[in-house]
């Protein structure tokens, strides 16, 4: 039955337990971390920036009707978005915008994120929720 | 003959209906990409 199918978005579980980390990471570790640490303060984040924010980024398109369906994130969706931000937060940001760090292996992180997030995504039934259902 | 591209993707209207909704898909993406930088 395809409406069954539907991709969860804000509901599903890959986003609701990446932003959960997101956040014990910004509110209780990162605060409480006396000397900086490079995994704390940038690569988690860097390697949670597709499974929290690509979930909310298809809803907005799925809204304007730009996505066609709520099949979860293709692997070209995940491959076009991971290109944007790398060359975004880590080209246009830091040189353009002056903010933001340069980092290759922030890079790393935000492909490494991505690669482990569709993989997870495409395991299908415990990550879909039927569009109806997601739009209450 | 010019392809059929709101078929092909599955959105509904015509080419200039699928055009504005490819720009407000981008114009989404470049703000929540300003808000990540700089919120995040």
């Amino acid at each position: 039955m395809p409406a069954e199918r539907g991709f969860g978005y804000w509901r599903d579980p890959v986003f609701l337990v990446s932003l959960a980390v997101y956040v014990v990471n910004r509110t209780l570790i990162k605060p409480h971390l006396h000397h900086y640490s490079a995994f704390f303060h940038g690569h988690l984040n860097d390697a949670l920036t597709v499974p929290v924010a690509l979930p909310i980024y298809l809803l907005a398109y799925r809204w304007i009707g730009f996505r066609p369906d709520d099949e979860p994130p293709r692997w070209w969706e995940v491959a076009l978005h991971v290109a944007v931000w790398m060359v975004f937060f880590k080209w246009f940001g830091p040189a353009i915008l002056h903010h933001g760090i340069a980092d290759p292996i922030d890079d790393g992180c935000i492909a490494g994120g991505g690669i482990v997030a569709w993989l997870l995504w495409q395991r299908g039934a415990p990550t879909r929720v039927p569009w109806s259902e997601a739009v209450r | 003959m010019i392809p059929d591209l709101p078929t092909l993707t599955g959105a509904s209207g015509g080419w200039m209906i699928l055009a504005l909704k490819a720009l407000a898909a981008t114009g989404f993406m470049t703000a929540a990409n300003v808000f990540i930088l700089y919120a995040c």
